[in-house]
Order: structure tokens, then sequence, then C-alpha cells
């Protein structure tokens, strides 16, 4: 079935690349996404005003997240919205939801040289892994 | 900076949507989609993603949708944290569907014609705000 999310945030601080214990790397981190401020909708009221969306990439893509997303950095990614239960310290069964990144692009410029980054564009390109959609 | 949030999924109905009015008389629905993962080797995997809808667009899922029923959601990622019985908070993830289309063969189900007119003229409601949304984007692009 079909399954796509598409996120524009910033970084809320810097990856955490790690490897699983048969070595494919992993990269771990969050986006801080803001919500179109909408006065007149209602049920947003309450609410607050930026979702922080956890993401996870695999293999290439996580490295290359790893190497150069930084805390701050807009980025964009598209991928898929996954909910995965564990079990808490407290022995309770709890669910979190991530987005298992199939596409990374950084936006905006690149920080230490100053010159426009363009566009850098990782896709995920290991078919037949078992994490990505055949389409 | 511009931020966007968009998420398209297709899923079946877990359980009936449940509805009800918020206090101030709004019209609310809540339903779970069961969504197949693209697993390409063997392991099966399903994500049980909760949605929600307001106003209209609430009513139709209320009325229409069933347990089973295959659906499209369009819409945005939330994440919202309140305190449980014990004290503790906890996060939950959500979709807030701006709209939402029904893909099963509507006559197999007793779907009514009048029905269907009532589909199309919720998700436009919805879409009128997104129009407002989308200039809002343009406005704050900063490069």
């Amino acid at each position: 079935m079909y399954n796509k999310v598409f996120l524009i945030g910033n970084l809320v601080r810097d990856p955490e690349l790690r490897y699983t214990p048969s070595g494919i790397p992993v990269a771990k981190f969050a986006i801080a996404v803001n919500r179109i401020s909408k006065k007149s909708a209602d049920e947003e009221k309450s609410a607050q005003d930026v979702d922080f969306i956890n993401i996870v990439a695999w293999r290439r893509l996580a490295e290359v997240c790893g190497e150069f997303l930084k805390k701050g950095r807009p980025v964009a990614i598209e991928g898929r919205l996954q909910i995965r239960s564990y079990t808490g310290k407290d022995g309770q069964q709890r669910t979190m939801s991530e987005v298992v990144a199939d596409n990374m692009q950084m936006l905006g410029r690149k920080p230490d040289s100053g010159e426009a980054s363009g566009s850098h564009e990782f896709a995920h390109t290991e078919e037949g892994t078992g994490e990505i959609a055949p389409f | 900076m511009a931020n966007l949030n968009r998420i398209i999924l297709v899923g079946r109905l877990a359980a009936d949507p449940e509805t009800r009015m918020t206090v101030e008389g709004l019209p609310m629905a809540k339903f779970r989609l069961a969504v197949n993962r693209p697993m390409a080797g063997g392991e099966n995997g399903v994500d049980f993603i909760d949605i929600v809808a307001w106003r209209r667009l609430a009513e139709i899922c209320g009325q229409y949708l069933k347990k089973g029923r295959l659906a499209l959601v369009e819409g945005r990622i939330q994440n919202r944290s309140f305190e449980d019985q014990t004290g503790q908070r906890r996060w939950v993830t959500e979709v807030v569907a701006k709209n939402m289309t029904m893909l099963d063969d509507q006559r197999s189900k007793g779907f009514e014609p009048s029905a269907a007119a009532a589909e199309t003229r919720g998700p436009v409601s919805e879409a009128e705000e997104e129009v407002v949304d989308d200039s809002d984007l343009e406005g704050d692009l900063p490069f």
C-alpha cells in the first residue's frame, strides 16, 4: 500500500550515525517542522506550533546524513511513516513513530564555505533490500 | 524558512471511525489505518497509523468509512503530547487529514449515490484552506 511523506524542516541536533551488528549504517535525527499558522484553525489552538519528527536513514544515505547534516540545517526528506512498538523502561509496551527516509536533500547554504550549495541530492539506491518501496 | 509537512497514505481501516464533537461543537473523527509496508523480502509489516479529521471531512469519515474499507488519506504528520493517568508525559503521532478518498468498490457495500456528492464536497472545503497555506508558504521563501 502507499505510504509517502514529504517534509522540509531544520535539524534539531546533529545526526547520530551508528552501525548495526551486521555492519549496516543507520543515521537517526529529528527535524523541526513549523506548522503554517492558521489563526482560524480551531483544532490547532491548544497545540504547539512545531512538530519534531524523528527520521531514520539506512546504508549509504545514513553515511551521507551523518557526514553532511548538522544541527540547524534546513533539509528536505522524502520517505514513509513507520510506527514501531517497543518496551519502555517500566516494562510497558509503547509505540514510536519515525519517518524512514529514502531521499534527502540539503537546502540553503553550506554553513562553513558560505557558497551556495545548490542541490545536493542523495537518494537511497540499494533496491531489493527490503526497505525500499518498489515503485 | 518555508516548511513542508505532507503525507499520503493508502490503507484499510482497522476499526470503525470514532466521531464526536469538541466542546466548541466542532465535529471530529478518529480512525486507525492499517498500511502494509512495502517489504520486498518476505517479512511482512504493517503500520497502524492514527488519523484525525475535522469539520465536514470528519462528518464524511464518520458517515461512510467502516472497518476494512480501503481509503486514501492526505494530510500532515502531527506529534503531540499529553499526560496519562499516571501523570507521565506521552507522545502520540497522528495524521491530520486534509483529504480523504474512498477506494473500495462502493456499490458492493451499499453505497448511495447521494453520498458521492457529499464526498467531493467535504475535501473541497478543506482544500480551500490549503490555498491560504500555499500563499503563506510563498510569502516567507528565503531563497
